[in-house]
């Protein structure tokens, strides 16, 4: 089979699925095992005996079960007694323990009580037994300790664990009487293997108040092929959460320190050796790095208070050389520890100030901070010349052919800058004098070309933009000038336009970093935002997406300074860039002059005097105004101008302003939403009658064209808009009696009348839905209207499979939530055939494996008995009619193990019904 | 913090001096930093680089003529060398940078009437027109295609697609729906970068009207125009009719492009091309009868220069009264009553004259007489500066002599 092709295969694939799933397949096993010679074959038989032992072991009859088992055994023993099959058979060995770690789970140690007297005795014939026995310790121990959760019950585990527990002395011993005397070192690193598996939960007793600690110390850890393991269970032995045994844990890390430094002496060049260094070193490094972390952490204010300051230096200086390495996973670890000791030490005495600058009448910095001081140092010149990347943009193609740019969130790099920006606070809080002594430095190096690269420029760039405000006004202002003139200074020094984009990209990154400067330096920030304007007509390579990011970022964090009246300024700013809005953006691509839209929008939401806000708003919107205005009188004369591809592409770019500019603007939108509202859904209406006619004519393949795709983005850059500025709303009443009778006249019967199901948009939806969430009870009696015109369609639309247009699928049911949330009582008074309706398509919303939708039917399903609890009359004509089906389907999805978590919390649920 | 905003506004990646994205040096409150000349000298620069290059090119020529006298072949060689006469250009891959892009009109040379052409652009994109192989396409000056369409330009739509190409240099009206032609590249595989300005803009407008008189109107196969912009001469007269006459277009005025005659089209920024808004023709072309439409145009910060004058003036009160009481400490022991009492004077003789007081205060300290000829002559010129004058050079420095917050920079190169 693994070497036939196609047709055979296939056919042998099927041959082999049909004797698979035959109930008596499994009383060939034995057979096939003995005569095969093959160990596919042998593989295939045991997997088919797997499948009984954990679907079928419980009804086969006992003596079958012995039969097996013995049978296992046996097996096992005769391969495992001698060193050579031992190696030969390793793979069959394995998946044959795995069985017998199977059977185990279910027979030990109600029919197995003597399991672990066996084993151990057996261990004693011979040495390759005894390492075979190890593994399977060390499997069952994996098995009950480590994965039981969601295979067996609780009590069954704890019961197993107890057992394990109280019979471990014979294991334990047998441990350590192969570790003092053993001379095999499989056998041995077997052992070690088994042993790491225990040490979480043995009783403490066996760890501490035994040779082990020591015979791991001074045996072990010094010789490279045991290291690694070694490592790993002091690791554990570190992390094991006890409060006593405090003399142990300090002879253990003096122990080890001292052997580290015979191994590895300081002076290593730990990054060198770790980027030349084999699997097992850099595993060793890494493993180091681990210890220390974990030991530092638990155990670390112990060291401390016994004085142990020279072997806790030592350990210190292994953790900075480790954090040189060149690996994101290693760097990881050491993060986490400095992390946590800088916001420590920062912690203990927040208001201190920093080492060295405190004057005589205050008392003097604690003991702790001045010992750490030159670890912190390096800590700090650590995070700075690691910087992580701060944003991560990418740029993709979306559904529309439109090349669009997305800030990506929550990627790992991400989230590694905000550990180390946190550290690097917390130690720029202790001392920022030497912070920002660092960091010059670094940037000196740069201008003097030492360290010029463009990488270690961003990095370094990343540091000082992630330090805004931790420093005190002052010195941060001082700082600061002194950087940006460097860099100024870099950026002249430098020839070539990439050089010169990559700078200037960095002063602006910095210098959007810092809004509390740019805030009280207007001349600067007024220089700053017009060289952006330069930018914006740069050709080089993203140096326009550069300015129109950091545009948006000074404009959100700076807003106010830019609609108030400045110093030596005829005028607030906002009115300069408004009358020169069309020079500015002329050169941008559209998505960058949507971006720029949305910072102006930032700008003039700062401006509270309502009057002058509408005239800054009509002054602003009065470009993408013209162009409207403009397609709107020709449509009027003639429709057919809404078919030109263009003039849909340029509504389609109107509309995505306008959604931006709403983002921006919040509720005083409402003036321009007001102005091209009636004609907006008018052209939405004619855009769906558009794509309703090209389907009737062509059939569906037509909305794959690029003129009816863009159709279909005015539809949705429409909903958007609306949905996006109720949500924003901040006056009911008015939304109410203005904008939603025609909403739901246009688009409402619009979504109900559309012939072809794809041609509806799923946008809608999710538009209704966050109308029914923004303004609650208060749309209450319009929900009969909503529901008559998306609610049947829709279903219909959803209820052949559990596939088919997902997005309708969501969307419908958080419509159904945001009714069921906010206007319950609609729901109690739709006629019972149509109640019925709701409710079966609640239970269809739980019964998908596409996980969010199965979630929110859940979460409805829990709202709504809630609901109804508090309804009287309601709830009991409710109960007598749905309540045992309701429980039988929850059941039937309880029970089906394609549904996983989820459903469990929920029974409980019902149970207090 | 004045060198830290001195610097930032300096920063560029794409060196362009004189960039019209930024503000006019002449209004800027700061002047970027310089690292080259003038703008006069840039442009003779530029000029004599090409004379040399043209006389290379003659002698280059000249040379293979001079060789091939007395060849056998000379006949075969002849058609090699029309051949290679006709070489085209080729057409570029990629079109970043290829517009040729204008500076703030700066320095206004001595023989501006005679040696510039005008032209007057309406508000919109500039956009370079391809037109090859049935297909025009609109590309931004970053080389990024905005539009794909048919014309009647040479090779512009698929009835044309054998006809070669044409590339042209435009500005985009979405209004009007016309791409106004401001220059020409290529017509008919013909490159005519090499011409001089006016032979360009008269072929663009030849070319056009009488060629492919169908591109100037929306019809189906054409479903945007093209219109050639006209030019005019540089006198002050023309000038003064060109920013109070209507426009030859429907679209609001955007600013006045100034062609050097010898020009060729190079691509990117050129000292050779200047640019100014209407109202700015005052202050820079000293030419004051400015229709209202353009002067309302004018930014609220340049309609308050005074305020700007007094704000420099203040901070010139700060600095000088800084500078005398760090000389009434150091120089009360070591200077005679005589001198002190003169460099006060001097001191207020600047401020009368609105010089620039650090320079004139630092050089008086070595040179007294010197500064005092220097200040007499800002009098003078200061004076002057009521009356009006007809070349365009002094009036422009004159003009700079009464905005002292100006930084010296130009000044001091100019001397």
């Amino acid at each position: 089979m693994y070497n036939g092709i196609g047709e055979q295969q296939r056919i042998a694939q099927e041959v082999l699925t049909t004797l698979k799933e035959h109930p008596d397949a499994w009383t060939r096993v034995d057979a096939i095992l003995e005569y095969s010679q093959n160990q596919q074959t042998k593989y295939y038989a045991l997997q088919i005996l797997e499948q009984v032992i954990n679907t079928r072991w419980k009804v086969l009859p006992r003596d079958q079960c012995e039969g097996i088992k013995k049978y296992i055994v046996n097996v096992i023993i005769k391969l495992s007694s001698t060193p050579e099959s031992l190696e030969r058979e390793k793979v069959y060995l394995n998946k044959l323990n795995m069985i017998l770690v199977q059977i185990l789970k279910r027979e030990w140690p109600k029919n197995w009580q003597s399991f672990i007297p066996d084993i151990v005795g057996a261990s004693k014939t011979n040495e390759s037994m005894c390492q075979n026995n190890m593994v399977i310790l060390k499997l069952l121990s994996e098995e009950v300790f480590d994965f039981s959760t969601g295979q067996m019950t609780q009590t069954k585990a704890k019961h197993l664990k107890d057992t394990m527990c109280s019979e471990f002395q014979q294991v334990f011993l047998l441990c350590l009487f192969v570790m003092e005397n053993s001379q095999n070192p499989t056998l041995v690193s077997a052992t070690l293997e088994t042993l790491l598996r225990f040490l979480n939960w043995i009783p403490l007793g066996y760890i501490f108040e035994t040779k082990l600690i020591s015979t791991l110390i001074y045996k072990f850890l010094g010789l490279p092929l045991f290291r690694n393991v070694t490592l790993k269970c002091l690791t554990e032995i570190a992390g094991v959460a006890v409060p006593s045994y405090d003399e142990s844990y300090i002879l253990m890390f003096s122990q080890t320190i001292t052997k580290l430094e015979e191994m590895l002496p300081l002076d290593t060049n730990i990054r060198e050796a770790y980027a030349n260094g084999q699997d097992a070193e850099q595993q060793f490094i890494q493993n180091l790095a681990l210890f220390l972390c974990t030991f530092l952490k638990e155990r670390g204010s112990l060291v401390e208070r016994r004085q142990l300051s020279d072997a806790l230096l030592k350990a210190l200086q292994y953790l900075i050389l480790i954090s040189e390495v060149d690996d994101t996973e290693i760097f990881k670890i050491c993060l986490e520890y400095w992390n946590a000791l800088a916001s420590d030490l920062y912690r203990e005495s927040p208001f201190l100030p920093p080492t060295g600058s405190s004057p005589l009448y205050l008392p003097r910095p604690t003991s702790r901070r001045q010992f750490y001081q030159p670890i912190l140092t390096k800590v700090r010149a650590l995070m700075i010349s690691r910087m992580a990347k701060p944003e991560e943009v990418l740029v993709v193609e979306n559904e529309q052919g439109e090349v669009v740019r997305e800030f990506m969130r929550d990627t790992d790099s991400i989230n590694m800058y905000k550990n180390m920006r946190e550290t690097l606070v917390y130690l720029t809080h202790l001392d920022y004098a030497d912070t920002e002594r660092i960091m010059t430095e670094k940037l000196g190096n740069q201008v003097n070309g030492s360290e010029w690269s463009w990488r270690n420029l961003n990095t370094l760039c990343w540091a000082v933009g992630s330090i805004s405000g931790a420093m005190p006004e002052e010195d941060e202002k001082r700082f600061l000038v002194i950087v940006i003139k460097d860099l100024l200074g870099l950026c002249e020094q430098k020839r070539g336009k990439d050089n010169k984009a990559i700078i200037a990209s960095n002063i602006m990154y910095i210098v959007g970093q810092y809004p509390r400067f740019l805030r009280i330096h207007w001349r600067f920030l007024k220089t700053v935002i017009n060289k952006l304007f330069e930018f914006m007509h740069e050709t080089h390579d993203g140096v326009q997406d550069m300015a129109c990011d950091t545009f948006i970022k000074i404009a959100q964090k700076c807003r106010r300074q830019f609609v108030q009246m400045q110093v030596g300024e005829a005028m607030p700013f906002i009115e300069e860039i408004l009358s020169s809005i069309n020079s500015i953006i002329c050169d941008l691509q559209p998505q960058q002059v949507h971006t720029f839209y949305e910072a102006v929008g930032y700008m003039i939401s700062a401006q509270t005097d309502q009057v002058v806000q509408e005239h800054l708003i009509e002054k602003y919107m009065m470009l993408p105004n013209q162009v409207w205005d403009e397609i709107i009188n020709q449509a009027s004369r003639n429709v057919d101008i809404l078919k030109d591809s263009d003039v849909v592409k340029q509504l389609a770019n109107i509309l995505k302003t306008n959604v931006r500019a709403c983002k921006a603007l919040g509720h005083p939108f409402v003036t321009q939403l007001g102005r091209i509202y009636l004609d907006m859904l008018n052209v939405y209406k004619v855009m769906s009658e558009n794509i309703s006619a090209a389907i009737a004519l062509n059939g569906e393949g037509v909305t794959k064209q690029p003129l009816i795709k863009s159709m279909r983005v005015v539809k949705k850059e429409t909903l958007k808009l609306i949905s996006g500025w109720v949500s924003r709303s901040e006056d009911h009443t008015l939304v109410l009696d203005n904008f939603i009778p025609p909403l739901l006249e246009a688009v409402l019967l619009d979504y109900q009348r559309t012939g072809v199901p794809s041609a509806r948009e799923p946008e809608v939806l999710s538009t209704m839905a966050t109308i029914v969430n923004k303004l609650e009870s208060h749309i209450t009696l319009q929900v009969p209207q909503i529901f008559d015109a998306v609610f049947e369609c829709t279903l219909s639309m959803i209820n052949k499979d559990f596939e088919e247009f997902p997005e309708h699928r969501t969307n419908f049911f958080l419509l159904l939530q945001a009714v069921n949330t906010h206007c319950f009582t609609a729901l109690l008074n739709i006629p019972p055939a149509q109640f019925k309706l709701v409710l079966d398509s609640i239970i269809w919303a739980f019964k998908h494996t596409m996980r969010n939708v199965a979630d929110t039917g859940l979460q409805i399903l829990y709202q709504l008995l809630q609901n109804i609890s508090t309804h009287e009359r309601a709830a009991s004509s409710f109960y007598q009619t749905y309540y045992t089906d309701i429980l039988q389907h929850i059941f039937s999805v309880v029970t089906d193990s394609s549904h996983t978590a989820g459903e469990l919390a929920f029974v409980g649920h019902l149970k207090t019904e | 913090m004045e060198d830290l905003l001195n610097n930032l506004t300096g920063v560029s990646v794409t060196e362009h001096l004189n960039t019209p994205y930024a503000e006019h040096p002449y209004f800027a409150l700061y002047k970027a930093k310089r690292t080259g000349s003038s703008q006069e000298e840039r442009r003779k620069r530029v000029l004599d680089a090409r004379k040399e290059a043209r006389y290379d090119l003659l002698s280059h020529l000249r040379n293979i003529e001079e060789e091939n006298v007395g060849s056998e072949g000379s006949s075969s060689d002849d058609s090699m060398e029309c051949e290679k006469e006709r070489v085209c250009y080729r057409r570029p891959k990629k079109y970043r940078n290829f517009l040729m892009m204008s500076e703030w009109l700066v320095d206004v040379p001595e023989d501006f009437a005679a040696s510039y052409l005008s032209v007057l652009c309406p508000v919109g994109k500039r956009t370079l027109i391809v037109s090859a192989r049935g297909r025009t396409r609109a590309y931004t000056k970053a080389g990024i295609m905005v539009n794909q369409f048919p014309s009647q330009l040479p090779g512009g739509c698929y009835y044309s697609k054998r006809k070669g190409y044409a590339l042209l240099d435009c500005i985009w009206s979405e209004t009007e729906k016309t791409y106004f032609v401001l220059d020409l590249v290529v017509w008919l595989n013909q490159s005519i970068m090499e011409c001089e300005t006016l032979f360009r803009f008269e072929w663009a407008k030849s070319r056009i009207l009488e060629e492919t008189p169908d591109a100037t109107e929306i019809s189906k196969y054409n479903p945007y125009r093209f219109v050639p912009l006209p030019h005019y001469d540089c006198s002050p007269e023309t000038l003064t009719r060109l920013v109070n006459e209507p426009l030859p277009f429907r679209v609001p005025l955007d600013g006045i492009l100034f062609y050097h005659k010898e020009s060729h089209y190079t691509h990117g920024p050129t000292p050779l091309v200047g640019w100014l808004k209407a109202y700015m023709f005052p202050e820079i072309l000293g030419i004051n009868q400015v229709a209202q439409v353009h002067i309302s145009e004018r930014p609220a910060k340049y309609i308050s220069l005074p305020a700007h004058i007094q704000y420099g003036k203040d901070r010139q009160q700060q600095k000088q009264e800084a500078l005398n009481r760090k000389m009434e400490v150091s120089d009360e022991n070591n200077k005679s009553p005589r001198e002190k009492s003169k460099k006060v004077k001097d001191v207020k003789d600047n401020q009368e004259n609105t010089s620039d007081m650090m320079e004139v205060s630092a050089e008086n300290k070595k040179n007294p007489k010197g500064k005092s000829k220097k200040v007499k002559d800002v009098k003078e010129k200061s004076s002057e500066m009521m009356t009006r004058h007809q070349s365009y050079p002094d009036r422009f420095r004159r003009y700079k002599g009464a905005f002292p917050f100006l930084s010296s920079h130009t000044d001091a190169t100019r001397a």
